[in-house]
């Protein structure tokens, strides 16, 4: 095996460095939501007033990307214009309170 | 246009203090959004909302331990996103493709990047956290600046390769074809200049050469 010289050492080096930016920046920007629409835009989705490329890009980030947040929003904004799914979340939202409430009464005994 | 941040303001002490008006406002704001992010990967509405309310729970035992560093958002959103993975785990499943087609699941890569282990760490990586909790930051801000370059510019193809590329980890190959570009070449022309524009704005935030080591070793561009 021939030892590899100076070139092939900084190239070696830019490569790892290049995978090692790639990893984090896609960590961060997932973890960080760097390119989630605001939720005004994600209305603005769901009421058809989009147009061009930010519709593009909402429809891509939304289906492709398939963003769990966003994704999880859009679901939320349709939820309330659907009449049928309110009963369940009023019930489900009473539930949390009661259990959430409990939690924090024996935290403080 | 661009962050899908909680607009309300919580305060986080009140919170810490266990204020019940605190946290029926908390539960109000984000219930519904935890409950449909949990929905999309488990499927089922009583799972779903047994999971949501753990995420209270848990979010309420670790409330006192809340890093300012980490938004609100991403606390809860962090807790949940454990608790689906906990479920699958549990439960020996798979990912439930979120197509209907099934031919796609890439909802999975959102579920990386586990929380940090809540037990207490030893001193010297305790350091390092810090320096990576920082570096992270930093780079939060940078990539936010240029994804709102971008949006702002109206360069929505770009932001769509960036994203593909490094969100999905899409190849340069697929890139190419997915948004009818010339070629690879094209795309790879894309993430350089991305990935050059990224490593300036970094320099500019690590003026003492502490922060991103790499980019000031021999070598770096």
């Amino acid at each position: 095996m021939s030892i590899p010289e100076d070139k092939d050492l900084d190239e070696l080096r830019q490569n790892e460095l290049d995978a090692r930016l790639a990893f984090t920046v896609a960590s961060v920007w997932r973890s960080e939501r760097i390119s989630c629409p605001h939720p005004h835009v994600l209305q603005g989705h769901l009421q058809g007033s989009l147009e061009g490329g930010a519709k593009e890009f909402v429809e891509f980030h939304l289906n492709d990307s398939e963003c769990p947040y966003c994704n999880a929003t859009v679901d939320d904004l349709k939820a309330r214009d659907d009449d049928a799914k309110q009963p369940v979340l009023t019930d489900m939202k009473d539930r949390l309170l009661r259990s959430t409430r409990a939690a924090l009464k024996d935290s403080k005994s | 246009m661009l962050a899908a941040m909680s607009e309300q303001v919580h305060d986080i002490g009140t919170l810490q203090a266990m204020d019940d008006t605190a946290w029926a406002e908390l539960q109000e704001d984000y219930y519904r959004r935890v409950y449909f992010y949990v929905k999309r990967y488990v499927g089922d509405h009583q799972t779903a909302e047994d999971l949501t309310q753990d995420v209270f729970l848990g979010a309420l035992r670790g409330i006192a331990g809340f890093d300012p560093i980490y938004t609100l958002d991403q606390f809860l959103f962090g807790i949940a996103k454990n608790r689906v993975i906990d479920h699958y785990r549990k439960h020996k499943l798979t990912l439930m493709p979120s197509k209907p087609d099934g031919d796609s699941d890439k909802s999975q890569v959102w579920l990386e990047n586990l929380a940090p282990d809540t037990a207490p760490l030893p001193k010297e990586r305790v350091v390092k956290a810090e320096d990576e909790a920082r570096q992270r930051q930093v780079l939060g801000q940078i990539l936010r600046e240029h994804v709102g370059e971008l949006w702002s510019a109206g360069e929505f193809q770009k932001l769509m390769v960036l994203e593909y590329l490094f969100v999905i980890g899409g190849r340069n190959k697929d890139a190419a074809e997915r948004f009818g570009i010339a070629d690879e070449k094209a795309v790879a022309g894309i993430k350089f200049r991305a990935v050059e524009r990224l490593r300036g704005m970094a320099r500019q935030h690590d003026p003492n050469h502490s922060l991103f080591l790499g980019l000031w070793e021999p070598g770096a561009r």
